[in-house]
């Protein structure tokens, strides 16, 4: 669905570097000590630069190796994590049954084909798994 | 013989009609609430615990006791049939889940209840004969000898890679800096948190398990158009002889493993598990199956996390330490109970002592009773189609997440990880050994910073305590035979590399 | 807001605030209370909450229903509580971190603990004993401080900036003596260092120690209150030791959000003083060491006041900044 997909190993190596290279600037900031009164930086420059290295032989042997196309299809991960943040706001703003509504129905549309109906019957159904979680476990959802 | 008059002395306590129902309301309970995808058996003692204020003694923690071994068997079930796994269940996301992939469910699930039932009697035994010896190990690891253990446990990394190392190493290290965020215990600075209140005790392992794990799975089997039937719709439940036999030595090798981890503090199930899959795919006979659907890479870590699981009672009946967070909820419930959990236990409360003991086994039997019925139900839960079950699974890590700290703010990091988890996926990048980084990672650097400071600031703390040298000892000599070993076989070496 | 609130708004289909629908004594409570714990279920201040919760849901005829919100030191319940609406209908049990050390230690708190919380009442007090290993040579406090200055120490706690590192810090001050403080996760994995002598000295709980001190695997040489333990009637007070000011103590009470009305303030605090009074729960709290007190909602703002003197100094003192 993209077509300026880079390669996967290429993608691979890129993305650990830039997780080495958040954290490592992060952790530089914080005081680093020594090794045998290590600061709360240390531990994790050490690791991050250890991350970097393992990215940058990566990123390396990428040019030596043939590999496929990266395949994201940005559709349905998006709709799944706007359903989350929409069950959370909803939960918060009004109450959890609206959550699981708004849930339900966003994440629906990910799904192969969107039904009103079926997503009107499975949020009716965790309105009930979720009393009875509620009732039985005692867990605060804040239903209604 | 003494331990057998005190079992028997315990099976009396048990049996009670009374007792008896508690066991089977908590195995039931807990079974149940573990199968949800994201409640684990934390989450369930903690709901629960105040419900067992009005029971009697014994009766009370027979039940929670059962919740807590139940939960942790119905959260391997949650793993092998949907990738959702829970902090001790995290190895059976991998030999569990292909397994189901090949339309072999119902072989894993029976593999694991049986396994488990193994794992859970191997450590009763070692409950009831050893507790009040093994209790003091707990005083003989100090920071020194658990940095070694840690060191020692990051080998597994090379087990739990199912792709190449190099990948594996990586994604090892990625988890590692995710536990580094939250504050530091020695400084009280908080890292990378963002100034997110949320964030300031870390990211749960629920968080990462449900994001990386459930809610990257259920996407990719979205963005996989066609639905999703991993069923061929006639599935044997009890396996074949030939099956069956190879349940047995993974079990049985798990069950020693899980017993010994669960009785050191900081590991019990988490960490067993890990252990127990690595042994498999070292020494198993069919270990070049491991990693695609086999038996062993089920049977090993569910025996391990059920007997680590019950000999992480060691420590705390014994001398009264909790080691793990489930046992620290479990130490509160004794204490409400008026017993103080410690090195009178044993002796100021036998009946409880063997009760609980003997109740643990008879929650063992329940647990295997109760797999068949449950397996069974399970298999009819797939028949659903995946647009109705996929919606459910999300609410349920909704749930999950809640639960952990009653804070809705955690479903956002969740998600978050749910983002993460799937670009790992896409780029092939291997979730396990990232969750045995998270784990081992922050223990790592606490307990080294810890011998560090204790020590005064000499690295000679790790060569002169016995523990700790021998540990290092045995950890570089399987790194220098690795290297050796695939020096000399290089071609393969490498292949196995570029894989 | 609270759940009942939040139907109502829902049913009218109108975002009225719920202050709209002020609660008036005669009335209160017309629904359930909900009671926020800041730390998980099984901790002593959860254990509080639980007790006086049934309790005084009995005596005010509606549930109170206990909600752990877990997390950052216990103030994430704080916050929560903080913007809750002040109708007497979600309250706080809380301890001497949240409304007092947490306000020095956490520069960037979005609220300030003793503005924005009305004190109830007091409910319990948690002694605090030092210990040390069987196998120290010290038998009494001044003795270990000697030593410590001989050959410097080390001592356990449960975390940067709880009372157990500030305590022990007050007694180096008093007494000169020596040690290195190391942090752990909580109090458990302390006390195994100390029981396998690894660590010098500890000051801690009484329910977290005295198992320990009974069965002679662990020494105590002070309890730190003004009266001994009758738990542990051999150990002297930090007084009888040499130490005369330096009491260390948890505590917890019942916190309303700033701007309740007084009259549902007076209903709360007559009803913690009759659940504290109950033998029921006075034996809960006997069983896990805790011992009930109750300071009225003024003797108690003046006690937090005074522990603010106390402690902002010392935090300030030690730098300590989380």
């Amino acid at each position: 669905m993209i077509r300026t997909m880079p390669k996967r190993n290429i993608a691979r190596g890129l993305f650990l570097a830039a997780v080495a290279l958040f954290f490592g600037a992060k952790a530089a900031r914080y005081p680093i000590g020594n090794l045998s009164h290590a600061g709360p930086g240390l531990f994790p420059l050490l690791i991050s630069g250890l991350l970097l290295l393992v990215a940058v032989a990566m990123l390396v042997r990428s040019r030596y190796e043939t590999s496929e196309q990266l395949y994201v299809n940005l559709k349905n991960i998006t709709l799944i994590m706007l359903s989350l943040a929409g069950f959370v706001l909803a939960a918060q703003l009004v109450d959890a049954a609206l959550a699981i509504l708004v849930l339900v129905f966003v994440a629906g549309f990910a799904a192969p084909s969107f039904n009103w109906k079926r997503s009107l019957q499975i949020t009716a159904g965790l309105i009930v798994v979720a009393l009875a979680l509620e009732r039985f476990l005692g867990l605060n959802l804040g239903l209604f | 013989m003494d331990v057998l008059h005190n079992l028997a002395f315990g099976f009396g306590h048990a049996l009670t009609v009374e007792n008896l129902l508690y066991c089977a309301v908590g195995c039931v309970v807990g079974t149940l609430v573990g199968l949800l995808p994201g409640l684990g058996p934390l989450a369930t003692i903690s709901l629960l615990l105040p419900l067992t204020y009005s029971i009697p003694a014994t009766g009370a923690l027979i039940m929670l006791a059962g919740i807590y071994y139940g939960a942790q068997y119905g959260d391997s079930v949650s793993a092998i049939t949907m990738r959702i796994p829970h902090a001790s269940s995290i190895v059976a996301c991998i030999d569990g889940y292909q397994m189901t992939l090949k339309g072999k469910t119902g072989l894993a699930l029976f593999t694991a209840g049986v396994s488990s039932f193994i794992g859970g009697t191997v450590a009763i035994v070692v409950l009831a004969w050893l507790a009040p010896l093994l209790g003091h190990v707990a005083l003989l690891f100090g920071p020194a000898d658990y940095c070694a253990l840690m060191l020692f446990g990051f080998l597994c990394v090379s087990f739990v890679t199912t792709g190449s190392l190099l990948n594996g190493f990586s994604m090892c290290l990625v988890g590692v800096l995710l536990g580094q965020i939250g504050t530091d215990v020695e400084t009280g600075l908080e890292r990378f948190t963002f100034g997110l209140p949320a964030l300031a005790d870390g990211v749960s392992l629920v968080s990462v398990a449900l994001g990386c794990f459930g809610i990257a799975e259920i996407t990719k089997n979205l963005d996989a158009k066609d639905e999703r039937t991993p069923f061929n719709g006639r599935i044997n439940l009890i396996p074949t002889w030939p099956e069956f036999k190879r349940i047995i030595p993974s079990a049985l090798r798990g069950s020693v493993v899980g017993s010994l981890l669960g009785i050191i503090p900081g590991g019990g199930p988490v960490i067993a598990q890990f252990a127990a899959y690595g042994i498999e795919k070292k020494f198993s006979k069919f270990r070049d199956e491991i990693g695609a659907g086999a038996i062993e890479g089920v049977a090993g870590q569910a025996a391990a996390d059920e007997a680590a699981a019950r000999t992480s009672f060691i420590p705390l009946m014994s001398i009264g330490i909790p080691e793990n967070p489930v046992m620290a909820l479990m130490m509160a419930a004794f204490i409400l109970k008026g017993v103080q959990p410690g090195p009178n236990m044993i002796a100021n409360h036998p009946d409880l002592f063997w009760g609980l003991v003997a109740s643990m086994w008879i929650g063992n039997c329940f647990l295997l009773i109760l797999n068949v019925p449950l397996v069974r139900f399970w298999l009819s839960v797939f028949k659903v189609p995946y647009n109705v079950l996929f919606p459910s699974i999300l609410f349920f890590c909704c749930v999950g997440t809640f639960s952990v700290n009653n804070n809705l703010n955690d479903i956002m990091i969740t998600a978050s990880f749910g983002l993460i988890g799937y670009v790992m996926m896409r780029l092939e990048l291997d979730p396990a050994p990232l969750m045995l980084g998270f784990i081992l990672g922050p223990m790592l650097e606490e307990y080294f910073r810890r011998a560090m400071l204790i020590s005064g600031g000499s690295l000679k703390t790790f060569i002169l305590e016995p523990i700790s040298a021998s540990l290092l000892g045995l950890t570089a000599l399987i790194v220098v035979a690795q290297i050796v070993l695939s020096l000399r076989k290089r071609p393969d070496g490498l292949r196995r590399g570029m894989a | 807001m609270t759940r009942v609130s939040r139907r109502t708004v829902l049913a009218a289909g109108l975002l009225l605030p719920a202050t709209l629908r002020a609660a008036t004594a005669d009335s209160y409570p017309s629904r359930p209370m909900r009671l926020v714990v800041g730390f998980a279920p099984g901790g002593a201040v959860d254990l509080v909450a639980r007790a006086v919760a049934e309790e005084m849901g009995r005596g005010l005829g509606q549930t109170m229903i206990v909600d752990n919100r877990t997390g950052a030191s216990g103030n994430i319940a704080s916050s929560e509580v903080v913007r809750a609406v002040p109708d007497g209908y979600t309250l706080m049990l809380g301890n001497s971190p949240q409304l007092v050390m947490n306000s020095f230690l956490f520069p960037n708190l979005a609220f300030d603990p003793a503005r924005d919380f009305v004190p109830i009442g007091q409910a319990a007090t948690v002694r605090f004993i030092a210990v040390v290993s069987t196998q120290s040579a010290a038998k009494d406090l001044p003795a270990f401080a000697a030593m410590t200055r001989q050959r410097p120490g080390t001592y356990g706690s449960s975390g940067n900036g709880s009372v157990q590192h500030l305590g022990t810090e007050l007694f180096k001050a008093a007494s000169g003596a020596v040690m290195t403080h190391v942090p752990y996760r909580g109090s458990a994995p302390m006390i195994t260092d100390v029981l396998a002598a690894r660590l010098d000295f500890a000051i801690d709980a009484e329910s977290a120690v005295a198992p320990y001190v009974k069965a002679g695997t662990l020494r105590a040489l002070a309890t730190m209150a003004t009266t001994r333990a009758p738990n542990l009637p051999d150990v002297p007070t930090i007084g009888e030791a040499g130490y005369g000011d330096i009491v260390v103590e948890g505590w917890q009470g019942m916190f309303a959000p700033a701007r309740t009305p007084p009259d549902v303030l007076a209903k709360l605090g007559a009803g913690l003083k009759q659940a504290l009074d109950n033998p029921d729960l006075r034996h809960r709290f006997d069983v896990a060491s805790i011992v009930p007190v109750y300071r009225d909602a003024d003797a108690f703002a003046a006690f937090i006041a005074a522990e603010r003197e106390r402690w902002g100094p010392i935090i300030a003192l030690l730098g300590l900044k989380l």
